[in-house]
């Protein structure tokens, strides 16, 4: 059994038009099958409008399918009394640093959901300090969060998350208001939960860069999973994914030009390190033959 | 002509535990036409400086000219000024407060004192150069989706028809293409214009896409000035102040320290595919 | 930039005042508004005067915070003293001018009313300089707590309190982007008559609520998802402990309000 299981989910939601008559019906999400396993780093990608935020609001029970099932470890998300059980399994960071963060103080900020869940306060106390170390603020603790960067925010937002100690947790755009050093702290601070805690991560972006760091990406594209695979396997198809609105990182493009131009460029590039490996290999190997 | 800083000094909160010094003795001119980058780390300074261009802040010390004439000289309209340079700044769409995207649009051009139907064809002229089609424009600006409010709002700065346009991080948040179109039809809007652009952002490869000229500042102070290739060039210094080079300059830098490529400093996918191959077959 | 602004005016340091639980602090804030309230004779004047110039000693924040305090009610305290010095009548004459007459006791009222009112200030911002604003409002759900049971919901009470005072510098500062873009848009904020000021400031307030609408849902989804489900079970991260000094700090209150009490009976 996986951690989580998405079957063939489908969401529609109903609109009225601006004179709150006609019903527009909107199918989100159409027919999305995922699995997750425990240990595993997954990457939703897709464009704006894509689904892809959607879909993650499912995997902690915000929302309810509308068809199809979505199982958290073993427990059905469309059940009301599983509610609480899926939020403990399943953290999820969301898009603004601001308005996620509930404290004025930010160890109190991180208890928040211990507070919730009742856990005593000495544990508690453990758990704040340990969670606020592993995310690199624990200097911070005392301190106001209105002083902080977008990137540190989100950390601060990701060991409230880890102080629950779920087993999965889902970073919902969280990178989208960020600068590019606030991405990378980000970045850096769940691969390493991944590696280190061995927590399972669910990382929602258009980002390809970040999406690279993932064991395994999957490609949203109008409601449903268009491609699935490695970065490797994705990224080879990376026409493909000039449809779904998306772009391949620079090297893997750097290196589809040079294919192009008869050099003989490994598919399945990357990253940079991949890249330059790649080329002086092939120096090395052809010389001045090709 | 164009704007003119001559040691511009700002400092926030002077006198307090929280005082900072955000801009030092800033001096340089930006000439008409010219499309600037202005990189820096978060809290290097961008924002205040691109306050003082349109006169939502103030100097100091120091003086800014428009065309040769302060912009802080009594006779100077501070208000007509805000009209010659236009201001978006990031996530412009969370300003939108109209019933509809057109009358939203109107609001600029109103407020310089137009006649109403004049306002209304500037604005249409607005929102068809940023591309929203014209299906939307009778719509409340709240129910369009992410992209197209950024896209309305863009068009009330654009229909006051400003000579300088300042954008802070207009592509924030977009996916890669509305990312690429936002800043296509910018650029394609600077040509048809003749407009001096001034764009904000953490994205090295925009910069070093659509700018003639890059500012880079760092802690209040202009840290380098040039075209991109010179800025670009220089990317350890960049690194020293938390700044990156273009993805595409990163990888050719390291392929020359491997002894692959010998040319200057790559800004461009092209030229980079083109070096590589060149060397490669040169051995 | 107003990201640096604070809420309320906590002066950080490290007295005797600040370190008390902020439920002795709230509670002697109460007794000491009653105190200034029964004060009628000299020695009790004497009394409360003494209390607060200790108070000010001891909690080591420079004078000028509470000077600054005073400001915003200046106003209002010439005013009081201004009314009653012109309005109240007695027996002894002092000054008369046409028909404005002074009495004696009008003196005497609009220094005491000011008294008053000068040291309900200055009592407050005792509270307010030498506690955070969420100590405060922790010490009230904790001193609050027993209305629980007659289904005063403390809780959510203190829970808005805590999410307005995170909020509040957050929107204040987007206030200020707000009106810096709509001002480069040549929104007029500063002339006309007051129907046209406040017809101006719908490109501000439109925006503002907006976001703010968008904030509050955004804010329920990550309460919802870190498992927000009321007070009911809930532990706290800082469980306010009484010390030695606590207690100490009680008695003196108590005693405190006796001494005035005393001495409005019996001088």
């Amino acid at each position: 059994m996986s951690l989580v299981e998405v079957k063939d989910l489908f969401y529609e939601y109903r609109e009225r038009d601006e004179n709150g008559e006609v019903d527009i019906v909107t199918t989100a999400l159409e027919g999305v099958s995922v699995n997750v396993e425990k240990g595993d780093f997954i990457a939703i990608i897709g464009s704006n409008g894509s689904g892809k935020s959607t879909f993650a609001k499912h995997l902690n029970a915000i929302l309810k399918p509308t068809g199809g099932t979505v199982i958290v470890r073993s427990l059905d998300t469309s059940l009301e009394e599983n509610t609480l059980e899926i939020r403990k399994t399943a953290g999820m960071v969301f898009q603004n640093p601001d308005n996620q963060i509930i404290g004025s103080i930010i160890e109190e900020d991180v208890a928040f959901g211990l507070e919730n869940l009742g856990v005593p306060t000495d544990e508690m106390k453990k758990r704040v300090k340990e969670s606020l170390k592993t995310v690199g603020m624990w200097e911070y603790a005392s301190g106001s969060p209105n002083r902080l960067s977008g990137g540190q925010k989100q950390r601060v937002a990701i060991a409230g998350i880890v102080a629950m100690k779920p087993e999965v947790m889902i970073l919902d755009e969280s990178t989208a208001m960020l600068d590019p050093r606030g991405r990378k702290e980000v970045l850096d601070a769940v691969e390493e939960l991944n590696k280190e805690e061995g927590m399972t991560v669910i990382l929602i972006t258009h980002y390809m860069d970040e999406a690279a760091r993932a064991h395994k990406i999957f490609v949203l594209h109008e409601g449903q999973v268009k491609m699935s695979g490695t970065p490797e396997e994705v990224f080879k198809r990376h026409k493909e994914l000039k449809e779904y609105k998306l772009k391949v990182p620079v090297a893997a493009e750097l290196a589809v030009r040079l294919r192009e131009k008869g050099i003989p460029v490994r598919e399945g590039i990357t990253n940079d390190d991949e890249l330059v490996q790649e080329i002086s290999r092939i120096r090395s190997e052809h010389g001045t033959g090709i | 002509m164009g704007l003119e800083f001559r040691n511009v000094n700002h400092t926030y909160n002077p006198g307090t535990t929280v005082e900072r010094h955000a801009l030092k003795d800033i001096s340089f001119t930006l000439e008409d036409g010219e499309y600037l980058g202005l990189i820096g780390h978060t809290g290097s300074g961008k924002s205040t400086l691109i306050q003082h261009m349109n006169g939502l802040l103030k100097a100091d010390s120091g003086d800014i000219l428009y065309d040769g004439q302060s912009i802080y000289d009594k006779s100077y309209s501070m208000n007509q000024h805000h009209f010659k340079v236009g201001m978006v700044f990031q996530y412009p769409e969370h300003q939108l407060f109209e019933t509809t995207v057109l009358k939203d649009v109107c609001f600029g051009p109103g407020n310089m004192g137009l006649s109403e139907d004049e306002a209304v064809s500037r604005a249409k002229e607005a929102l068809k150069l940023v591309e929203l089609p014209e299906i939307y424009w009778d719509k409340s600006p709240f129910i369009l989706s992410g992209g197209q409010k950024r896209r309305a709002a863009i068009a009330g700065v654009i229909a006051m028809d400003p000579k300088i346009l300042i954008m802070d991080e207009p592509a924030a948040g977009l996916d890669p293409e509305g990312r690429d179109s936002i800043l296509e039809s910018i650029s394609m809007i600077r040509k048809e214009r003749g407009i001096t652009v001034v764009l904000v952002s953490h994205n090295m490869d925009d910069v070093a896409k659509y700018a003639t000229r890059v500012l880079v500042l760092n802690k209040g102070s202009i840290y380098m000035d040039g075209t991109p290739k010179e800025v670009f060039s220089r990317t350890k210094e960049l690194y020293d102040v938390g700044l990156s080079a273009p993805g595409i300059t990163v990888i050719t830098e390291r392929l020359k320290s491997l002894g692959i490529g010998e040319e200057d400093c790559m800004i461009s996918m092209d030229d980079a595919a083109d070096m590589i191959a060149k060397s490669l077959r040169k051995g | 930039m107003r990201r640096n602004i604070t809420i309320g005016q906590y002066y950080p340091e490290n007295s005797i005042l600040h370190r008390l639980d902020p439920r002795v602090k709230l509670l002697g804030l109460i007794v000491f508004l009653v105190c200034v309230f029964l004060m009628d004779s000299y020695w009790s004047y004497g009394a409360v005067t003494a209390a607060v110039v200790i108070l000010v000693i001891i909690s080591r924040v420079p004078l000028r915070y509470f000077v600054r305090s005073l400001k915003p009610v200046f106003f209002i305290i010439i005013l009081t003293f201004i009314l009653n010095i012109f309005f109240t009548s007695g027996e002894e004459i002092l000054v008369k001018w046409g028909i404005i007459s002074i009495y004696k006791e009008g003196v005497i009222m609009a220094l005491k009313m000011s008294i008053r009112l000068i040291y309900l200030v200055l009592s407050s911002a005792l509270l307010t300089l030498t506690t955070t604003p969420n100590d405060i409002t922790d010490g009230m759900e904790k001193a609050l707590r027993p209305l629980n049971k007659i289904h005063v919901p403390i809780h959510e009470m203190t829970m808005m309190m805590t999410i307005a005072l995170r909020f509040i510098p957050i929107i204040s500062e987007e206030t200020d982007k707000i009106r810096k873009a709509q001002i480069s848009r040549g929104a007029d904020l500063e002339t006309g008559n007051i129907i046209k000021r406040a017809k101006n400031m719908v490109p501000i307030l439109v925006p503002l609520l907006v976001s703010s609408f968008r904030r509050a849902g955004d804010l329920a989804l990550a309460m919802d998802a870190r498992c927000y489900h009321g007070g009911e079970g809930r532990t706290k991260y800082k469980e306010l402990r009484y010390g030695k000094k606590d207690g100490i700090a009680y008695l003196m209150i108590l005693a405190f309000l006796a001494g005035i009490i005393l001495m409005r009976n019996f001088l």
